[in-house]
């Protein structure tokens, strides 16, 4: 019998009277993997993590983590779960440490120096013994990062972790994140419309939309891997010719984004001979670079690229 | 090394967890410290004040009981809307601060949860009685002394009596609070902010305690072996209901000797709080079960 997934969810669907706000989500994510859950404001991911974590009821389907049902073993479902869900907020009259030992005091795991260990790895330990209501937006994502991470959790669920944090916050966080999958073999499933983030950290992604899950699967399938594209830069006035020669050689129709740069679908083409063509046509090559479909370009254009809220 | 969850503790342990990280937050806010300050100061002045007046009026308490059980009606009439306002604060000190969030993602069921608050309603009610009878028969105390209660140096009451009858009396009172509490949960429960709860509390107790100004013969007879009781309307508000048993004991000090604590009065103080009790917590319940916490 193969080993029960870290979590799994079949048919999710959630609705807000008329609002679908989700519709059958169907997703597995398997023991130590990393897994990213992609989509524009208002696509139902925060909706499907809370249903994730049993914080609301599913209008239909079910949620089993590490085995057990979270609507029917609820207290064995979420015992291994740490979860920072929608923006982190704490009681503001109370320290961070205050905070972290109260919480964690819920499941009879208060640990002194647990508190130090988890404030000092999301960068509080300075701060630790200051009244939350004085923490940046920040802070606060780090404080909640340190309670999600308190108790060593099996399975980890993230939502939108980097909101409010700075760009060394949100490098700071993706270190964490791939030191507890590294080290400690812990399964975290991590919500974002941040895609370089999650291209950055994540072993499998999904892409939702609109309540419905448009693709699902490693990083390399979701983005199409095969579908590599190539950045040409030439030496000043021989983009002209670069182009001509890749329509009539190679049937390329090459984009021209800036000056003196080409970027074009690879297809077939191999790079060493390509070079060789240009070399031959005169072509001045500055730079020639294969570069993979980015997870932007795959979700935008599975999204659509609008930014408005859905 | 990834924790595995375990077994989850008993809904007994859970339950004294959820209380203990109550009790650890709202001794350390504010608002509840000033509650219970508020409780003593009013308490004390209003002690000094009582003999004051009684001395310009040439009237005299003439024992520390009687003095105290006057105070306390006082008292009570205060404090129990100071503790109801605190109440409110029970389930919406979490939802306002987001914290329910962790809360529930951790292995508490919210049935679990909701308990707590009422263990936690408990806690402060015994709190709030404690202060008031510390502070009324301390100023009984310093007055007019408490002993056994004589007259003509008959004692016609030993203090270990009188202290039997206010032991009896608390668990009334501390009754009828409950009662208060489960208004107080419930509100919070359907709450969002901490400001909301308190003033939908303070308009939806003063609804319920508007019942006092239907006349008391408005009402109907209910049968009881082979009595037949008045049920006044009125008795529905049942914050009035709390002052009964201070009007049981309050016929002590004057040597009158209290038969039975189980009068149709009582009686029907105890109906009223359970029904409210049940009432209400059956309200809470079911909105804590289908709540979206997250919102």
């Amino acid at each position: 019998m193969s080993e029960p997934a870290a979590i799994e969810a079949q048919q999710l669907s959630k609705r807000f009277r008329a609002l679908v706000a989700v519709e059958q989500i169907d997703l597995r994510v398997d023991e130590g993997h990393v897994f990213g859950f992609l989509g524009p404001n208002g696509a139902g991911k925060t909706t499907t993590m809370r249903m994730l974590l049993g914080l609301i009821a599913p209008t239909q389907g079910s949620v089993r983590i590490f085995g057990h049902d979270i609507s029917t073993d609820f207290k064995r479902a979420i015992a291994p779960v740490g979860a920072l869900i929608e923006g982190a907020a704490f009681y503001p009259f109370l320290t961070a440490r205050r905070n972290l030992r109260l919480f964690s005091g819920i499941s009879g795991r208060r640990s002194r120096a647990r508190e130090d260990e988890v404030l000092e790895l999301v960068g509080l330990a300075s701060r630790a013994d200051e009244r939350v209501g004085g923490y940046s937006q920040g802070m606060r994502q780090r404080l909640g990062l340190a309670l999600a991470l308190f108790e060593r959790p099996r399975l980890l669920v993230l939502d939108e972790p980097t909101n409010g944090l700075d760009p060394q916050g949100s490098r700071e966080i993706r270190q964490v994140i791939r030191r507890i999958r590294d080290e400690d073999g812990t399964t975290v499933i991590v919500s974002s419309h941040l895609l370089a983030e999650m291209e950055d950290v994540c072993d499998r992604v999904a892409i939702i939309a609109r309540g419905r899950m448009l693709r699902v699967g490693a990083l390399d399938e979701v983005i199409g891997g095969k579908d590599e594209r190539i950045e040409l830069a030439t030496s000043p006035g021989d983009s002209e010719r670069a182009v001509a020669l890749l329509h009539e050689r190679f049937g390329i129709d090459a984009e021209r984004p800036r000056r003196d740069h080409l970027d074009f679908d690879r297809g077939a083409i191999d790079p060493a001979e390509l070079t060789r063509a240009l070399v031959e046509a005169g072509v001045g090559i500055r730079a020639l670079t294969p570069r993979r479909r980015t997870l932007e370009q795959t979700f935008i254009e599975l999204t659509g690229s609008s930014g408005a809220v859905q | 090394m990834s924790n595995g969850g375990g077994v989850p503790a008993s809904s007994l342990v859970t339950i004294a967890r959820l209380v203990r990280a109550d009790i650890i937050k709202l001794s350390r806010y504010w608002v509840v410290a000033v509650g219970y300050v508020a409780m003593l100061i009013i308490a004390i002045p209003g002690a000094v004040l009582f003999h004051m007046g009684e001395q310009f009026i040439n009237v005299t308490s003439e024992s520390g009981y009687a003095f105290a059980f006057g105070l306390m009606v006082r008292c009570l009439d205060f404090s129990s809307s100071i503790l109801f306002m605190m109440m409110c604060l029970l389930f919406s000190i979490d939802v306002a601060n987001g914290a329910v969030k962790y809360i529930l993602t951790r292995p508490v069921t919210r049935l679990e949860l909701l308990v707590s608050k009422y263990a936690t309603a408990t806690l402060m009610i015994a709190l709030t009685l404690a202060l008031l009878w510390v502070s009324c028969l301390g100023m009984g105390w310093y007055y007019y002394g408490l002993g056994a209660l004589t007259e003509n140096d008959y004692v016609i009451f030993e203090a270990g009596t009188l202290f039997r009858h206010i032991g009896i009396a608390t668990v009334f009172l501390a009754l009828s609070l409950g009662a208060s509490a489960s208004m107080a949960i419930a509100v919070s429960s359907y709450s969002s902010t901490m400001g909301g709860a308190i003033i939908v509390g303070l308009v939806l107790r003063g609804f319920v305690s508007a019942l006092t100004v239907m006349p008391a013969a408005l009402g109907f007879e209910l049968s009881w072996g082979q009595e037949t009781y008045h049920f006044a309307w009125s008795s529905l508000a049942f914050t009035s209901q709390l002052f009964v048993p201070m009007y049981v004991l309050d016929d002590l000090p004057t040597g009158i000797p209290i038969e039975s604590w189980w009068s149709w009065d009582i009686t029907r103080m105890v109906i009223v709080s359970l029904v409210y009790g049940v009432f209400f917590f059956a309200l809470a319940a079911r909105k804590v079960a289908r709540r979206d916490f997250a919102l």
